[in-house]
């Protein structure tokens, strides 16, 4: 008697009663609701999902970790994370958004980066803990590891590292890290330099 | 849609340290390079159709849409028709199944699953969520009509019994009641109920069986 044709558990009715309750009087509660709740055409699954295809609404469950990491609230980081105000880096293949965070550590600056697919992200390390929440799309660092949409990486200060973005499609993270990162390379570092990041 | 997310079981290790802040230990970062072969990919679509609901709400914390499509598809209809009992305006009802998933989108980070089911996740959700449409109606009424400003919250809740559900129904306690929507709308256990209600499990039991002999009664006097 677990249910009707719809899935609907009724198991509670068979624990209250020490036999089995009166089939008539189950398929009476059963109708009693049915008759109430009349079935309705849902909504096409591809209108849901048409909602939440584009940022920022697409990276919705990320709101709560990003509002975290960079301390701001959920309706700034709604606006951080929308598709405008990317500015192009030097570093082909890559845009970002950095965001104004006065709760973030001095030295430490909040970007939302935008990687093409298959960008190569050079050597560098970090003075102080990089972290990069990713939104979508995913990379391989250069011990190996596949980071994708969800991970946290977590990379300790003077750890030195590069990482080539996955060939089928954009990434897109959230980093806190250095303001002025340390390339590795001598010609990255005097173009940092030059260009103020 | 996105069917390489069963390659990110080690990933996950490093997403649920970082979430607490501490560094990852070198120890726990198994490489694990994605292997996009073709037969990876056409297995994992193939199994992407056997999900459980809890990882369904865990792909969607990492951003899977494709997730939140199958559990729309799965519960869709079952959330359709609570909030059509409650708000009795298909139109409205069907808006609001989409809120639920909208919402269920945004904070999927908060499923918990020692506090229930997937499902009775969502109920609660489309049942707060019918509350609020319900209380919009209300207060809308009552601005134009009056402007005591009465519309408390205890009063919709009264209302939404009272306006909508079926009469059989006003002939059981509203504590009886409540037994008999848990039971049926969430599919709870009466270890559950009990539980939830803060009430022991022999006082689910005898309500449910006075409920039921109230409806009963009820039916008679009808036929």
């Amino acid at each position: 008697m677990n249910a009707n044709d719809k899935g609907v558990s009724l198991s509670f009715l068979e624990e209250a009663y020490e036999d089995t309750p009166e089939p008539a009087l189950v398929q009476g509660l059963l109708q009693t609701f049915e008759s109430n709740a009349q079935s309705i055409q849902a909504k096409p699954v591809a209108e849901l999902l048409s909602r939440v295809s584009s940022a920022p609404q697409k990276y919705a469950p990320f709101f709560g970790r990003v509002s975290q990491m960079l301390q701001l609230d959920e309706q700034e980081v709604e606006k951080l994370l929308s598709d405008d105000g990317f500015k192009r880096s030097p570093l082909a293949g890559i845009s970002y958004k950095t965001c104004n965070s006065p709760a973030l550590t001095k030295g430490l600056a909040g970007t939302v980066v935008r990687f093409q697919p298959k960008t190569r992200y050079p050597r560098h390390n970090h003075a102080h803990q990089e972290r990069l929440l990713i939104l979508e799309g995913g990379y391989t660092d250069d011990s190996g590891t596949h980071y994708g949409a969800g991970d946290l990486h977590v990379m300790d200060p003077g750890q030195e590292h590069d990482f080539v973005i996955d060939p089928d499609g954009p990434c897109v993270a959230v980093a806190v890290a250095d303001e002025k990162l340390q390339f590795s390379s001598p010609f990255l570092r005097i173009l940092a330099r030059l260009i103020g990041r | 849609m996105n069917f390489h997310l069963g390659t990110r079981q080690h990933s996950a290790v490093s997403a649920e340290t970082g979430h607490f802040g501490r560094p990852l230990p070198l120890s726990l970062m198994t490489h694990a390079p994605r292997a996009p072969s073709f037969f990876s990919v056409r297995f994992r679509a193939t199994a992407s159709t056997m999900w459980t609901d809890e990882e369904l709400v865990e792909k969607m914390t990492r951003g899977d849409q494709a997730a939140l499509g199958q559990l729309y598809e799965r519960y869709a209809a079952d959330i359709g028709r609570l909030t059509v009992s409650l708000l009795k305006d298909a139109a409205l009802a069907a808006d609001t199944v989409q809120d639920v998933f909208l919402e269920a989108w945004h904070r999927a980070d908060q499923f918990d699953r020692t506090r229930g089911t997937v499902r009775a996740w969502l109920i609660v959700k489309a049942r707060s969520r019918c509350l609020d449409r319900l209380r919009a109606r209300t207060n809308k009424k009552e601005v134009s009509l009056t402007d005591t400003g009465r519309g408390k919250i205890g009063s919709v809740e009264q209302s939404i019994d009272a306006m909508h559900l079926p009469e059989a129904l006003m002939h059981v306690s509203p504590e009886e009641r409540d037994i008999l929507l848990l039971g049926y709308f969430e599919g709870l256990t009466c270890e559950e109920m009990s539980q939830r209600l803060g009430i022991p499990v022999g006082t689910v039991k005898s309500r449910t069986r006075s409920a039921m002999e109230k409806l009963r009664n009820f039916w008679e006097t009808q036929s």
